[in-house]
């Protein structure tokens, strides 16, 4: 019986209640009879366990259920491969379908051309676009292997392709995100005979807020697959798959994960000769610009949490479990440094019980000697704070006169981290009084770096950026706050500010607002036009909040206009000589 | 006593202090004669008490105010015709007779001292300069491009009879002329009887206030200089308990403003600064100034480590320290080398702030900054 069974195709299912019975029936309609349809429920808490149950009734011997613990995508295939009988293998995506002659023609060719994988295109089905693209996977039916890999489309997809068994007896998945692209290039690079049928079979349904369309901390699993890519292949295509791997990174650095660039970085500088030697990315001007970041230093994912007397909450582990899954947590309690090799100077401190001045000192010098982000247990991180990785060095405002000392971070061995760490040894007020790190610091940027203390980002001769107290300390605007205070509860639903903060944001709203009234009235005398502001005003009986909100969205409208840039001089030019 | 006699020239108050303690120091067993000039009109009220103590043979008093303002940018022509006349000006100026004198001390190299080397230059008679304070470590007075009177023939014999120099700190001279710099003892603090003879020549008032920040104000308005001098003292006095700030004005400049913005009490007292650090008890108290070489007195002639506040970083204004590099380099050899542990130069207000509520400023105001740990500690 088993003998008979030609493909089988394994879908595996989770929470997708809505779009399991189209995929199912996809297969079900296929012309292909000797086949197998094995559903790998990974632990599903929707209906589509009860969906599989009910197919599994309805087409017994031709559907088989699988439940288990949810473990992942990978995992959920691999139960799959190991349940499976058939000659071939296919996967199919459980809210994506398949064309009715997709698997009978790929076997028929898999067959006559003792093939070990064949492939087709993929339709893409943009979903909330209502569009759709097909995107071929190669130019020709002749497969030119290592073209095929160097400029070839859809090679990371498992969904396009039906593979030999007997190929899944020595490869699995790994339990990760993108397990595909750990996997699948490199199965590409080890096996020959492959056979392609140019017709989009594969219908690939892409929606908003999928693994594709969000970003979660895992998402940093890509770099391992990367990794796993170019570890796994065929050497003898080195060069074909380092430029693949260049392809995709382009796109993941500058289009689809730009949040994860100082990640992606870092895998360059990983594989620095292989980029740098390439000749096809040396004749490729576009995928090139990869190599101007080659030598870019970005700050190491470590966060160096210095705990003196108390424990490091549980919400921060898991929250840096959650959002840095890969990140070094260097975790120091008062048994970190053995006190006899400290200064005498921080000994003296701390038989002082000055702890809090010593966790500083303590924070700076790992810093320095490590790089990273010195992150208190009092804070809360968030995924955004990846991006800040690309700086060299980085503080943030607590509010329009304090600096920030419990987040903040630099590349390994940071020159002005190294002067901060020097003024511990001098006879200073700072040293003399304990005084914080935040005034230390402030005086330090003031003087040799001409901080201004106004809570505005700055960037100091080039080097040193400084954020707002939204990105640090704050959490007062989507897709900018990176950090903020959580040593205070809170009602849920509430953010925590200081009022010092609010005021601070509340006076630079309404004069930025009132400015840019001014400006429109000068545009627009005597009231004669409506602005295009009143025109876009809600009702007057709107919520407070929503007026807040629009007044936001314009204010970022016209702060990012090229005309308010380039008319600031002349603003500047009639305040100075009293025009109002 | 040995038959050496020396010949004392003091022009201001703290110059009177150092001779009075040359002589009781290095000096007590030597003859000597003290001539006190008008320049400040202070010392002339001292001049009876000053006899009165019988530790100087001769007390010339010598009013040398007007020759010295006549002098010293003369042209070439009137320069001549006063040296030229130098027994006729000293007659007229000076209330008794000079006789021979194997060293004459002096700290300013004016033009009446600059007439009595005229008048010693034949004879076997050392010029001696001693300490003046800031200006005796950092310039060269004898530059010939600093004054026509150094390029004059008479104007500028000065130079062959004057060969070293007397300070309290040698080592911190930044002057770059040929000057020996030599060792002036520093005064002892616990030299009761120095302490009474100063006090009695000066007539010393212990003062009816007790501020422990005393701000000393320099003589910026009265050289027509435009400073945030005002701003400074304002932010001190916001960082200092009430009643424990005041402005010692100084003499030369037109109005005390301080007092008139309500910055300060009205600080009453005239005696000497110095005289006032010798007496009072300054354990507790901080001093603070823009420049003013007063607060580097203590440490100086005193050895004394008082809380020190320096605000030139933070100054703004167009003053010589800012200009010259020399008087920069003193600064930062002073504070690096010899300022001891409690001489503070704030480079930011913020540090400014934090420097006084260190010494003991806690207005509420600025707690704010002290409660950086809470969040931490709690």
């Amino acid at each position: 019986m088993n003998n008979q069974i030609k493909v089988s195709v394994i879908i595996p299912v989770y929470q997708v209640e809505n779009y399991l019975e189209r995929a199912i029936d996809s297969v079900l309609a296929q012309t292909l009879e000797e086949k197998e349809i094995i559903l790998v429920d990974d632990g599903s808490y929707d209906a589509s366990p009860q969906i599989c149950d009910r197919y599994a009734q309805q087409y017994p011997g031709l559907i088989h259920v699988i439940h288990k613990e949810n473990d992942g995508l990978g995992m959920a295939r691999n139960t799959g491969v190991k349940a499976a009988v058939g000659e071939y293998i296919a996967f199919l995506d459980s809210d994506d379908t398949v064309e009715p002659e997709m698997y009978e023609e790929m076997y028929q060719k898999a067959v006559e051309e003792d093939c070990d994988i064949v492939m087709c295109d993929v339709k893409i089905i943009y979903v909330d676009e209502n569009r759709t693209n097909i995107v071929s996977t190669y130019p020709s039916e002749d497969i030119d292997l290592p073209d095929y890999i160097a400029n070839g489309n859809n090679i990371t997809y498992s969904v396009n392709k039906l593979y030999k068994r007997s190929i899944w007896e020595e490869n699995q998945y790994e339990k990760m995100l993108f397990e595909d692209i750990a996997l699948i290039p490199s199965i590409m690079t080890r096996y020959f005979n492959i056979g392609y049928i140019r017709k989009p079979f594969y219908n690939y349904f892409r929606r908003a807020n999928t693994i594709s369309t969000t970003f979660v901390g895992n998402m940093v699993d890509i770099i391992q697959s990367f990794r796993n890519f170019i570890d796994t292949s065929n050497p003898d295509y080195r060069d074909e798959v380092i430029y693949c791997t260049a392809k995709q990174l382009y796109w993941n650095m500058f289009q689809s994960r730009v949040l994860f660039q100082a990640d992606f970085i870092e895998l360059l500088k990983e594989y620095k000769k292989d980029f740098l030697i390439n000749p096809y990315i040396a004749k490729d001007t576009k995928i090139r610009k990869l190599l101007d970041y080659i030598d870019k230093e970005v700050i190491p994912e470590k966060f160096i949490c210095v705990h003196f007397y108390r424990p490091i909450p549980e919400r921060y582990l898991e929250q840096i479990q959650t959002d840095f899954p890969n990140a070094i947590l260097i975790d120091v309690d008062e048994n970190y440094y053995p006190i006899e090799k400290l200064p005498k100077n921080i000994q003296t401190a701390l038989e002082q019980g000055e702890t809090a001045y010593v966790e500083e000192y303590i924070a700076l010098k790992i810093l320095y000697e490590q790089g990273g982000i010195v992150l208190s247990p009092e804070m809360h991180a968030n995924l955004y704070l990846k991006k800040l990785r690309l700086n060299r060095i980085f503080f943030g405002f607590e509010d329009e006169n304090e600096l920030l000392t419990s987040c903040y971070g630099a590349i390994k061995k940071h020159y002005v981290i190294q002067a901060l760490l020097d003024t511990y040894e001098a006879n200073n007020i700072y040293n003399k009084a304990y005084l914080p790190l935040k005034e230390r610091l402030r005086d330090f940027l003031i003087i040799h770096f001409k901080l201004n203390v106004n809570g505005r980002n700055q960037l100091l001769k080039n080097e040193i950026q400084i954020y707002l107290p939204s990105v640090l300390a704050y959490d007062m605007k989507d897709n900018e706050n990176c950090c903020k205070k959580s040593d205070i509860q809170i009602p849920e639903g509430y953010e925590l500010i200081s009022d010092n903060v609010l005021k601070m944001w509340s006076d630079r709203l309404i004069s930025n607002w009132n400015l840019y009234k001014q400006e429109l009235n000068k545009k627009t005398p005597s009231g004669n036009k409506k602005s295009p502001v009143q025109n876009n005003l809600p009702n007057p009986d709107v919520f407070n909040y929503e007026l807040d909100k629009r007044i936001r969205e314009v204010m970022n409208n016209y702060e990012n206009s090229t005309s308010w840039k380039i008319t600031k001089p002349v603003r500047a030019i009639g305040k100075l000589f009293g025009r109002q | 006593m040995q038959d050496k006699k020396i010949l004392i020239i003091a022009n201001s108050i703290y110059q009177l202090l150092t001779a009075v303690h040359m002589k009781l120091s290095i000096f007590k067993d030597y003859n000597a004669d003290l001539i006190i000039t008008d320049v400040t009109p202070q010392l002339k009220e001292c001049l009876p008490r000053i006899k009165d103590t019988g530790l100087f043979d001769k007390v010339i008093f010598a009013a040398a105010k007007e020759i010295n303002k006549k002098y010293a940018a003369a042209k070439p022509d009137i320069l001549t015709e006063g040296f030229h006349n130098i027994n006729s000006i000293f007659r007229w100026i000076l209330d008794d007779e000079l006789v021979y004198y194997s060293e004459i001390y002096f700290s300013n190299f004016d033009p009446f001292t600059r007439m009595l080397a005229c008048y010693f230059y034949t004879l076997p008679c050392e010029f001696i300069c001693y300490e003046d304070g800031f200006s005796s470590y950092v310039i060269d007075y004898l530059r010939e491009d600093r004054a026509a009177i150094n390029r004059h023939p008479d104007g500028k014999k000065i130079k062959d009879k004057v060969k070293s120099i007397l300070l309290y700190e040698p080592h911190l001279a930044m002057r770059k002329d040929n000057l020996m710099n030599r060792s002036l003892p520093k005064i002892n603090q616990n030299d009761n009887r120095l302490k009474e003879i100063l006090n009695y020549i000066f007539d010393y008032k212990n003062p009816d206030y007790n501020a422990d920040f005393i701000f000393l104000e320099q003589s910026f308005r009265a050289e027509g200089i435009k400073t945030n001098d005002i701003e400074l003292m304002k932010i001190c006095q916001q960082i200092v308990p009430q009643g424990k700030f005041i402005v010692k004005p100084h003499p030369r400049n037109p109005e005390n403003i301080p007092f008139n913005l309500g910055i300060t009490r009205k600080y009453s007292n005239n005696a000497p600064w110095e005289l006032f650090l010798l007496n009072e008890d300054i354990k507790n108290k901080t001093i603070i100034t823009v420049c003013s070489n007063a607060a580097l007195t203590g440490r100086i002639v005193f050895g004394m480590d008082i809380n020190t506040v320096m605000l030139y970083e933070l100054f703004q204004g167009k003053v010589l320290w800012k200009e010259d590099d020399i008087l920069k380099q003193y600064l930062r050899r002073f504070y690096r080398q010899f300022a001891g542990n409690n001489y503070y130069v704030p480079k930011t207000i913020y540090e400014l702030k934090n420097i006084l509520q260190y010494l003991g400023g806690h207005n509420e105001q600025s707690d704010k900054s002290f409660s950086h740990y809470s969040s931490i500690s709690s």
